[in-house]
């Protein structure tokens, strides 16, 4: 009696610790992927994606995508104060994508990169978040 | 004479209408800010303009809050709506500072919408971000986790 009431306390607790681990479905290689408009970042990205090699497969009409990346993103460039006091010429750049399951509704995954002295201006942003969705992505 | 009987019931009135002003007609109102959000809660992030709801987003990932974020918002339990604001460094505090960070402020709120109710509220300022609104979506990312969280 002892002994299950141990077993029912640990599995109840394992229950309770164990963090709901949610949208962590990978996306499997080659999905076709619609880049929904970002104010011009998406091409960026979408260069981005073939830069890194990214295994998906990008297609212009929404319809026939599984997965849809939207996202925003800023570009500032460097003030006369910053390039005569700093002596920085870079820009600063901001974006954020998040991924889609068309099907599901449900957001599989989500990234923002931040670059203080962008070395790139958007490209670096862009391939930041191409890389980094890379590595979510699941290779048969 | 019937303005007599008036004048002398305003005090009765008065008494009447503090008390049901006092405890809300005998019901006590509770803050609702305070009720328990569950795990894995169905999340709808509304559009923000400047795309804040997407380093929001990137925000939950990145601070393992336990949610569902969904793109529909009839498949959701709580939806999340925002400000946010950025101010860039003039050339003053580029120039006595030596600092380009910009100023950043975002408030959300997370409203259950079964009940309508506000369940959740939090505003951030940050005078030299680090990350922009990447530093404002995590901060609000975390103070939701710890309600999510707390026991």
């Amino acid at each position: 009696m002892v002994k299950f009431t141990l077993l029912g306390g640990v599995l109840l607790s394992m229950v309770c610790c164990c963090p709901v681990v949610l949208a962590q479905e990978s996306i499997a290689a080659g999905s076709k992927v619609f880049v929904a408009p970002m104010g011009g970042f998406e091409a960026h990205f979408k260069a981005a994606l073939a830069e890194k090699k990214v295994p998906l497969t990008l297609v212009e009409d929404r319809e026939s995508a599984e997965f849809e990346i939207t996202g925003a993103a800023e570009s500032q460039k460097a003030s006369t104060a910053k390039k005569l006091i700093m002596h920085d010429w870079r820009s600063k750049e901001e974006a954020s994508i998040k991924v889609t399951d068309l099907k599901s509704g449900v957001v599989v995954f989500a990234y923002s990169v931040h670059k203080a002295a962008s070395a790139h201006g958007k490209r670096s942003a862009a391939e930041a978040c191409a890389k980094n969705l890379k590595a979510k992505i699941r290779t048969k | 004479m019937h303005h007599r009987v008036v004048t002398t019931n305003i005090p009765l009135l008065a008494a009447f209408l503090m008390l049901c002003g006092g405890n809300g007609m005998g019901q006590q109102l509770e803050p609702k800010l305070d009720k328990p959000i569950p795990r894995g809660a169905k999340l709808f992030l509304a559009p923000v303009e400047g795309g804040f709801e997407t380093y929001f987003a990137a925000a939950l990932q990145q601070k393992k809050v336990p949610v569902l974020v969904v793109s529909r918002r009839e498949m959701a339990d709580y939806e999340v709506s925002a400000v946010a604001e950025t101010e860039k460094a003039g050339w003053a505090q580029i120039i006595f500072l030596r600092s380009d960070h910009s100023t950043e402020q975002a408030g959300i709120k997370m409203v259950d919408l079964k009940t309508q109710e506000i369940v959740f509220a939090y505003a951030v300022h940050k005078s030299f971000s680090q990350r922009g609104k990447q530093s404002a979506a995590e901060a609000c990312a975390k103070h939701l986790k710890e309600r999510i969280t707390q026991k």
